[in-house]
């Protein structure tokens, strides 16, 4: 059984159907991404795993305990960070992380050495700088802390990458890594390379269902457009042998950037046998012939298109 | 362990965005204000008028300096304790502040029931600080006033005071913006005053603590109408309380 199990989860606003019948498993020690367009539902499901909305129907457990709406006593087991986090601004880092410790009822012995290795762990000074004088990563990095206070089973991470800059999304994602070993983290994201970064399993969320989920191996393996791409000496060559392939019905989507040749088939072996036998009867002779893995944001292109 | 570690949140607040402060200063001065107007107004009077207009005025008395204290914390004491705390819930909603403190396991009934201790401590310390202040300055002024009859019309205007602030917490747990409990204290109070044009509704009003005081403390006694305003005003903390709390554990905080 997964750390965080999702089954026939179900949500309307309205009219409009959100969520219908969203069903994944999240084993424990992974870093599950789950992406998705915006608005197709991931905050949604993280809100109502979190008992902060209501499913109309469905069923979420977190450590094989029923998640209710309201008061839902699995929180204890979870910690959550929003894509802003937004704090008592009033309190310092370690104020606010206190008051975290205390409402958590988590015993104190330790607390204060805890509270002081993760403000290092995520870099902020533990100083009397209250949090209103924050930069927004600063935020993000004391969210992380706050979500790891009373070291949670699952740490559920809503889009906290999607307001930083690529400094400040580095840094996250090193620490996202650095509590994989604890803790089992579900980080929802559009931003694809993140999710390439630190993911050992994704599912991809589209019009209200999970239309895909596995390891980026494995989606990438079932993707069925491959790429191939042609390196060529100069872009004379590059031209010449670009014309050739556009008038092949096989190769027609082939285009051409400077002295490459590129383009995607069903079945890239056979497309690349086409092209080694034109480069053959022009008497070219290319610098770089690959097949090449189609990355994490070509294969969600490819579902939900 | 958890309320406790809430409420001294609370008060933090309370305390660094100055809203202790302004409550002190503002009860500190009706405090003074209502025992000074009462012994020196009428002085202050006969030297603004011509020496031609002769006014006629009673020697003041303690009575009047109580008159000022309950009519002070009516106009301005209720006014800006209601304004002040008006946005207890709004900022906490729009900000999205609860949020972290939900998904840490905290009861939402613990938080509910922290910003209402804040809210009626608040109150209770603000209101005692500027009656003894009142009490103090009127022993100064009119040391022949006696003390008797004095806790009576006080804790009446005190409970009418708990009951604003029990509504406007419940208040706040029913609308998202600042303003909105703000206008159902005000919608209250209005209502109260409507309903004081029939006779039976008066009799049961609790709106009787905050406008009887003056003819409590010259009788020396409260009445059966009085004792049925107490018992309404008690329900109503009550159940405003109690609704007020199982509203919020149903309240979406996104």
């Amino acid at each position: 059984m997964g750390v965080l199990e999702v089954s026939g989860l179900k949500k309307a606003f309205g009219d409009q159907v959100v969520l219908d019948g969203v069903d994944f498993s999240v084993r424990e020690g992974s870093i599950f991404g789950f992406i998705g367009k915006n608005g197709e539902g991931k905050t949604t499901t993280m809100n109502i795993a979190l008992g902060l909305l209501k499913a109309d129907q469905g069923r979420i457990t977190i450590g094989g305990e029923t998640v209710k709406y309201g008061d839902t006593a699995t929180n204890r087991l979870v910690g959550y960070l929003p894509d802003v986090p937004e704090f008592y601004s009033f309190l310092t880092a370690r104020e606010y992380m206190k008051l975290c410790l205390d409402v958590s009822g988590i015993e104190r012995k330790r607390g204060k050495q805890k509270i002081a290795e993760l403000l290092d762990m995520v870099g902020l000074e533990d100083n009397k700088k209250r949090i209103s004088h924050y930069s927004r990563g600063m935020k993000q990095r004391l969210g992380i802390a706050q979500a790891l206070i009373n070291d949670p089973l699952l740490l559920i991470c809503d889009e906290p990458t999607s307001a930083l800059d690529p400094i400040g999304r580095q840094q996250l994602l090193t620490v996202l890594k650095k509590v994989k070993d604890k803790t089992t983290v579900i980080f929802s994201t559009h931003i694809l390379s993140d999710v390439e970064t630190v993911c050992d399993e994704v599912a991809i969320l589209d019009a209200g269902r999970i239309v895909r989920q596995g390891s980026i191996q494995e989606l990438k393996a079932q993707t069925e457009t491959e790429k191939w791409s042609l390196l060529l000496e100069n872009e004379a060559e590059a031209l010449t042998v670009f014309s050739v392939l556009k008038s092949d019905a096989r190769l027609a989507n082939a285009v051409l950037e400077g002295c490459t040749v590129q383009g995607t088939s069903p079945d890239s072996k056979a497309a690349m046998k086409t092209v080694l036998s034109i480069v053959h009867t022009l008497s070219v002779v290319p610098l770089r012939l690959e097949r090449k893995e189609p990355t994490i944001e070509e294969v969600f292109m490819e579902v939900v298109q | 362990m958890r309320y406790a570690a809430f409420i001294r949140k609370e008060l933090k607040e309370q305390l660094r965005n100055y809203k202790f402060f302004i409550t002190g200063i503002v009860f500190a001065f009706i405090g003074l204000l209502s025992p000074l107007s009462a012994r020196f107004l009428p002085e202050l009077l006969e030297n603004l008028v011509d020496d031609n207009v002769t006014i006629i005025l009673a020697e003041p008395t303690h009575i009047d300096s109580w008159m000022q204290f309950f009519s002070n914390i009516n106009q301005i004491g209720l006014v800006v304790f209601v304004l002040l705390f008006s946005p207890v819930l709004a900022k906490e909603y729009s900000q999205g502040t609860l949020v972290h403190m939900v998904t840490k396991g905290l009861p939402r009934t613990t938080i509910y029931m922290a910003k209402l201790t804040v809210l009626l401590l608040t109150w209770t310390a603000a209101y005692w600080f500027s009656y003894t202040v009142t009490l103090g300055y009127t022993l100064l002024y009119f040391p022949e006033g006696p003390l008797d009859g004095l806790i009576l019309p006080a804790v009446s205007l005190y409970t009418f005071g708990l009951m604003l602030a029990s509504v406007l917490m419940g208040a706040a747990v029913l609308f998202k913006s600042s303003y909105a409990p703000l206008l159902a204290v005000a919608g209250l109070v209005g209502l109260l005053f409507i309903g004081n044009l029939f006779p039976l509704f008066q009799e049961w009003s609790p709106l009787q603590l905050a406008t009887r005081n003056v003819e409590i403390l010259i009788l020396a006694e409260g009445d059966a109408s009085l004792v049925r305003a107490f018992i309404l005003a008690s329900l109503l903390i009550l159940v405003v309380s109690l609704s007020g709390a199982a509203l919020f554990k149903r309240k979406p905080l996104q």
